[in-house]
C-alpha cells in the first residue's frame, strides 16, 4: 500500500476518533510513525466502536505491509523546524 | 396609588428629562451587550475548543439568574436605604417602582432624579448582571455548572448588593467616607476581581496546568468581544452620569483614553519583554484600561486617564504574568490579573487625579484605599465562606473524565465541530 493510501486510512481513523471519542490524532505521524499508529490501533480497539475498528484494522495492515517489506517506510521527514517559544503553559498572557 | 418607599419620589411625567432618559436607555443597552455577547466572546476565545460552549453558557445563564435575584431582592439591598451595611428590604419584587400611564406619574430613585426609576433598575442591573459573569473567568474549563449557578446567585445577593450599598447609595459606610466610584472600579471589579482569585484558589488547577499548553481556542474570538466591552464601556461610564450632559460625555471620552493608554502601555511592555505584541495583549491592555479608568470617569481629565490607562496597563501586564506566577492559583482568565489590579490601580489613582473642578469632589487616596481594602476583604472572604459550602453540598468541580472530556460535551451535551 503506497504512502498516500496509508495516509488516507489515518485520515478516516482520525476523523472517526475525533467523532466517536472527542480524541484529537497526528494523522500524518500515524501515517509515518508505526510506534504511535500502533497506540492508536489499540485505543481505537479498545473504544468497542465497529467502525473505529475496521479502520483500525486497515491501517494495522497498511503497517504490516510495511513491516513485510511490500512497500517501503516512509521517508523520513526534514528535521523539523526550531519549536516556538513555549507559550500558553503556565500564563495565558 | 400605593406610595413607594424611601427615598423614591413619584413625581409628574412632565418633570422627567427626555434627553437623560433617552440616553440611558441608550447605556443601559450597551451596557447589557458588554456581557453577552461580549464577556461571553471575550472569554469563549480564551479557553480550549471543547470548553467555548460552556464558557459560553456560563455568561448567559448568570445573565438570566440574575435579572431575577435582581427582583426579587438584589435591587432593594442595593439600592434603598435600610442601614450603613445594606439596604432594606422595602423594595423587594421592585415595589418601589411605580408607573401610572393615566395619572402621568411615575417613581425615580434620588440618584437619577431625571430618569425613570424602572431604567434606572434596568440600568443598575445591566452591571449586577456582567459582575459575577467576570469571576466566571478564573475558574473556567473545571467547574460545575449548578455550582456555577449557586454560585453566582448567592454571590450576587450577599456580596455584590451589600458592596454595590456601601459605594454608591449615600447612606452606604464607604460613601458617607467619600470614597470616590464613579462606575464600579471597586464595586465591579475588584470585587469580581479579588472573588475570581478566591474560586481559582479553592477549585484549585485545571489538569495539565503548568506542564502542557493550554491553547486559546481561537483569539478572534476575543479579539471582538474585548471590542465589544470597549464600545459598550461607553454606556457603562457614560451612563453612569445618569444624565446626557457634560459629565457623561466627559466620562466617554476619558474612558477612551484610559483605555488608548492602556492598549499601548500594555503593547510595549510586552514587545519589550517578550519581543513580539500580541493581539491578546493588545485586548487585555484595552480592558485594563478601561478597568482602570472606571472609577475615575466622571472625576478626571483626559490627560490624567491617559496616565491612568498606561499604569494600569503595565500593572496589569505584570499582574497577568509575573504575579499570576507568584500566586501560583491557576486564575484562567487572569479575572484577578486584569480585573483585580486594574480595579485597584485606578481606584487609587482616582484619589491622586479626582478634580473638583470636573467632577465636584475632591479625591483622597486614603479613603479610596479604605474602600480598595474593604472590598479585598469582605468579597474575599465571603467568596470563600460561599464556595466552602457549596463544596461540601454540592461539589464544585466536574470529575476528571469530565475535564478531559471538555465542558461542552459532558456538561452540555453539545460540541463545535
Amino acid at each position: 500500500m503506497p504512502d498516500m493510501d496509508r495516509l488516507a486510512v489515518a485520515a478516516h481513523l482520525h476523523v472517526l476518533m475525533r467523532r466517536r471519542l472527542n480524541r484529537i490524532t497526528d494523522m500524518e505521524w500515524m501515517s509515518t510513525n508505526r510506534e504511535y499508529a500502533m497506540a492508536m490501533v489499540r485505543l481505537a480497539h479498545a473504544s468497542g466502536h465497529a467502525d473505529l475498528q475496521e479502520w483500525a484494522e486497515k491501517l494495522e495492515r497498511a503497517w504490516r505491509l510495511v513491516a513485510d517489506g511490500v512497500v517501503p517506510p516512509a521517508p523520513r521527514l526534514p528535521p523539523a523546524p526550531p519549536a516556538p517559544p513555549k507559550r500558553y503553559v503556565s500564563t495565558l498572557r | 396609588m400605593a406610595l413607594p418607599p424611601a427615598p423614591v419620589l413619584v413625581i409628574d411625567a412632565a418633570q422627567l428629562n427626555s434627553g437623560d432618559t433617552a440616553w440611558m436607555i441608550s447605556a443601559t443597552t450597551l451596557v447589557l451587550l458588554m456581557t453577552i455577547p461580549g464577556l461571553a466572546l471575550f472569554y469563549a476565545g480564551m479557553v480550549r475548543k471543547k470548553n467555548i460552549l460552556a464558557t459560553m453558557a456560563q455568561s448567559f445563564a448568570v445573565c438570566a439568574l440574575v435579572s431575577v435575584l435582581w427582583f426579587a431582592v438584589g435591587y432593594s439591598l442595593a439600592f434603598m436605604p435600610g442601614n450603613a451595611l445594606v439596604g432594606d428590604l422595602s423594595s423587594r419584587f421592585l415595589e418601589s417602582v411605580v408607573f401610572d400611564k393615566a395619572a402621568a406619574r411615575l417613581s425615580v430613585h434620588p440618584l437619577a432624579p431625571t430618569v425613570p426609576e424602572s431604567v434606572f433598575v434596568l440600568f443598575q442591573l445591566t452591571f449586577a448582571i456582567i459582575t459575577p459573569a467576570l469571576i466566571a473567568g478564573a475558574f473556567a474549563e473545571r467547574m460545575r455548572f449548578s455550582a456555577m449557578l449557586w454560585f453566582m446567585g448567592l454571590w450576587s445577593v450577599l456580596v455584590y448588593a451589600p458592596v454595590a450599598h456601601w459605594v454608591w447609595e449615600p447612606s452606604g459606610w464607604l460613601a458617607s467616607r467619600g470614597v470616590l466610584d464613579f462606575a464600579g472600579g471597586t464595586v465591579v471589579h475588584v470585587n469580581a476581581g479579588v472573588a475570581g482569585l478566591v474560586a481559582a484558589f479553592m477549585l484549585g488547577r485545571r489538569l495539565g496546568y503548568g506542564q502542557e499548553p493550554l491553547t486559546p481556542a481561537n483569539l478572534g474570538y476575543t479579539m471582538i468581544g474585548a471590542s465589544l466591552l470597549w464600545v459598550g464601556w461607553m454606556g457603562f461610564n457614560g451612563g453612569s452620569a445618569a444624565a446626557a450632559d457634560g459629565r457623561a460625555g466627559m466620562a466617554m471620552l476619558v474612558t477612551q483614553m484610559g483605555a488608548a493608554g492602556a492598549v499601548l502601555a500594555w503593547m510595549a511592555a510586552e514587545w519589550l519583554v517578550r519581543g513580539s505584541p500580541s493581539l491578546l495583549g493588545l485586548c487585555s491592555g484595552a480592558v485594563a484600561g478601561l478597568v482602570a479608568i472606571t472609577p475615575a470617569a466622571g472625576f478626571v481629565s483626559p490627560g490624567s486617564a491617559l496616565a491612568i490607562g498606561a499604569s494600569a496597563g503595565l500593572a496589569c501586564y505584570w499582574g497577568a504574568t509575573a504575579l499570576k506566577r507568584l500566586l501560583g492559583a491557576d486564575d484562567s482568565l487572569d479575572v484577578f490579573g486584569v480585573h483585580g489590579i486594574g480595579g485597584i490601580v485606578g481606584a487609587l489613582l482616582t484619589g491622586v487625579f479626582a478634580s473638583p473642578v470636573l467632577g465636584g469632589a475632591e479625591g483622597k487616596v486614603q479613603a479610596q484605599a479604605l474602600g480598595v481594602l474593604a472590598t479585598v476583604l469582605y468579597s474575599g472572604v465571603a467568596s470563600a465562606v460561599i464556595l466552602w459550602v457549596l463544596d461540601r453540598v454540592l461539589g464544585l468541580r466536574v470529575t476528571p473524565q469530565q475535564e478531559q472530556d471538555g465542558l461542552d460535551r459532558s456538561l452540555h451535551g453539545e460540541r463545535l465541530e
